[in-house]
């Protein structure tokens, strides 16, 4: 891979503000080295229009004790192997502001740093331009690079601009063209614990929306050029909410056991749950400390994937800022026959749901069928048919044979 | 087994493999393959993106009328991809076509576990899709797959084609399809739910449980229907309910539905696309569809179903 031109010391990959605060940060003698640039210095990757923004950092390094080993990004640290991408995004703390995160030796034991400036240039390459790197390679080989649309840049602009201008049509054309691009985003995810694939997708597609209407086409930059970072973002936003560090050291794992057991004790003295400030007071550590472990414990209940708040007020549907990108979604999503989604109780009617949430509990507490009946000025008799036919709508929802 | 029969004249499925040691294998299988689909009918491709890529500069302008789905869209769950390819076969056969041609390649999952899973499921397409008027040709690529799939590979390809030799090494057998479907008899710690032979007893106290795992609704709904028609079966073929258990193992909701019956000998059961409007075989191809994970434990001394949600 000596076809870039300059030789890597510090990799960077990631979203146009992930460059400004890289560059802030050189300014502010964080980061030692000079900025080469980039996306204009490769034409194979200004040519792929699916990749936001690389950046490298030239080998020549001022200081000769940098602090800075390895520079990365969202996009960066979840292209590379899963196992590590999961460490080390979480010791990264990634759902930062400016996109920019550096990694500085110790980092926190509690944790591994996927590579440092030891690590041979391939190494090295693969962890700035993640799963690029293949189509980088065979960008410089001369091989041709799929394009994420086939749309042409004439119609994707006109595209984006009607969709921002709030056309229906336009908005749904653009976001099933880019539907697959989103998807592909969606997967450096798969393996990520307790985050759901749809709402990875929805996720995307808000920020696809949101990428829109901040475009400027008369740059002349490819929409998923710049959007592609506005996907990702949102999606790293979701997963960093849903997910919590899971790899622990031993040292950590001895402090869990800590935190558990003082709990429990303080749960028999006092009869009730201590706060995590008290907690972190019984066990001298600090409140984050406290808070991440906990965090820990949680993590592994396949159950709990629902992107509720700490008061279980929250449902990742009222996540949506954007009711147009959720409109955009039930209609682009539910056309998608592979997606195989779940949300059977969509096929029934208003009245069907009602009598389903409130026998089963799933709003609120459960109640009788009798109940249910008065309240709806109806027999108990007549509201289990309901159910019973609610329930054969959506077991036919599950054949496919819906009308 | 009749699946080596399928000709143009008595549609069925044709279910073959490639096992490419070199991406100009590949392309030189495929492409003539998909090229051959263009003028019979549809064709379709499920492939990752690298070799749909070598396989649209191969084709050229006909990569415009073949369709291209990303493999790990596709292939998630293996019960996922026989509903998958069951509606998308319906739909093409319902628009007209008469032959459907589909290159694929499963994403292999990195465990043990989920080669011994995706092998079942060749094994199973076999079955579930014998009178399908499509032609499969599975895609295994030397250079990233394990050995011991290579393996399973001839085992439950009916032809596999390699380095341009094509011959039958087809052993159909059960074991190939029980090898995963085969169920642990590991004993779990559940909790009895109250026995009752009234399926709305049995939901209320299920979605009770549900809501005390704090199980998300659409999964509450999903647990309900599934074990709904568990239960109905016990019902109607199992002589009746025995006992009902629930509970939370290592984070995941599971509940168990025993019976008198003396279990299913088919190791196919749930797994054959029922055909529309065709009452009765519907339950377990349902309940699979809707749980993460289906289990048959026979001789408990009746027949129980574990569902994991």
């Amino acid at each position: 891979m000596d076809g870039f031109g300059f030789h890597f010391r510090y990799c960077i990959s990631g979203s146009p503000p992930a460059t400004r605060g890289f560059a802030q940060g050189r300014e502010q003698g964080l980061v030692p080295g000079d900025m080469v640039s980039l996306v204009a210095g490769v034409p194979a990757l200004a040519a792929t229009g699916d990749v936001s923004f690389l950046g490298a950092v030239s080998e020549r390094v001022a200081d000769p004790e940098p602090r800075v080993d390895v520079v990365v990004t969202h996009d960066a640290v979840y292209g590379v192997a899963d196992r590590h991408a999961r460490s080390v995004g979480a010791s990264l703390d990634l759902a930062g502001g400016s996109g920019l995160q550096t990694v500085s030796e110790p980092v926190n034991n509690d944790f591994e740093v996927v590579a440092d400036s030891t690590a041979d240039q391939e190494t090295l390459l693969r962890i700035a331009f993640g799963r690029h790197y293949d189509s980088i390679v065979r960008a410089e080989a001369g091989q041709a690079i799929q394009p994420p649309t086939a749309l042409t840049p004439a119609r994707e602009r006109q595209l984006v601009l009607a969709s921002v201008a709030g056309e229906p049509r336009a908005r749904e054309q653009l976001v099933e063209a880019f539907l697959p691009a989103i998807a592909g985003v969606a997967r450096l995810y798969r393996n990520v614990p307790m985050v759901d694939r749809t709402e990875l997708l929805q996720e995307g597609v808000v920020g696809l929306l949101r990428a829109a209407r901040r475009f400027d086409p008369s740059l002349g930059t490819p929409f998923w050029a710049y959007a592609g970072w506005s996907v990702r973002q949102a999606m790293q936003q979701l997963v960093s909410e849903l997910t919590r560090p899971a790899v622990l050291s031993d040292r950590a794992q001895r402090a869990l056991a800590q935190v558990r057991e003082t709990r429990r004790g303080y749960l028999q003295d006092h009869g009730r749950e201590p706060t995590t400030s008290e907690l972190a007071a019984l066990v001298a550590l600090s409140r984050e400390q406290v808070e991440s472990l906990l965090a820990v414990e949680r993590a592994p209940q396949p159950l709990q994937i629902s992107a509720s708040d700490s008061n279980g007020q929250q449902s990742a549907g009222d996540m949506l800022a954007d009711p147009t990108a959720e409109q955009e979604y039930e209609r682009i999503i539910s056309r998608l026959e592979i997606e195989r989604i779940r949300d059977l109780t969509r096929t029934l009617t208003a009245r069907e749901r009602e009598i389903l949430n409130q026998h089963y509990g799933l709003e609120g507490p459960a109640k009788t069928l009798r109940e249910i009946g008065e309240e709806l000025g109806i027999s108990a008799e007549r509201v289990r048919q309901i159910e019973e036919r609610s329930l054969e709508k959506l077991r036919d929802a599950v054949l496919g044979t819906e009308s | 087994m009749d699946t080596q029969l399928g000709t143009r004249s008595h549609p069925g499925l044709r279910h073959e493999a490639i096992v490419a040691d070199a991406d100009e294998t590949f392309v030189g299988h495929v492409a003539p393959f998909l090229r051959a689909g263009l003028e019979e009918g549809a064709t379709l491709t499920v492939l990752n993106r690298r070799h749909w890529a070598l396989l649209r500069e191969e084709l050229g302008a006909d990569a415009e009328q073949v369709a291209y789905t990303d493999c790990e869209d596709f292939y998630t769950r293996p019960i996922d991809a026989l509903a998958s390819y069951d509606a998308t076969l319906r739909r093409l056969t319902a628009a007209g076509a008469t032959s459907v041609r589909v290159a694929a390649e499963i994403p292999l999952g990195p465990t043990r576990s989920s080669w011994e899973e995706w092998m079942s499921y060749e094994a199973i397409v076999n079955h579930a899709l014998a009178s399908r008027p499509a032609h499969i040709l599975c895609v295994y690529d030397t250079q990233i797959t394990p050995d011991s799939v290579i393996d399973a590979v001839w085992r439950t390809h009916p032809h596999v084609v390699t380095d341009g030799a094509a011959g039958p090494h087809y052993h159909d057998s059960d074991d190939a399809i029980t090898a995963f479907t085969r169920s642990p008899s590991r004993e779990l710690p559940l909790r009895p739910l109250p026995l009752t032979q009234d399926v709305i007893a049995l939901r209320e106290a299920l979605s009770a449980e549900l809501a005390g795992a704090e199980a998300p609704k659409q999964k509450v709904v999903n647990m309900l229907i599934a074990a709904s028609q568990v239960f109905d079966n016990a019902l109607r073929h199992g002589g009746g309910v025995t006992a009902l258990r629930a509970g939370l193992v290592d984070g995941w909701f599971v509940c168990e539905i025993e019976d008198h019956g003396p279990g299913l000998d088919d190791p196919l059961a749930g797994y054959v696309p029922p055909a529309p409007g065709q009452p009765g075989r519907q339950g377990l191809w349902i309940a699979r569809q809707l749980a993460t994970r289906l289990e048959l434990i026979p001789g408990r001394p009746g027949l129980t179903v574990r569902l994991w949600l």
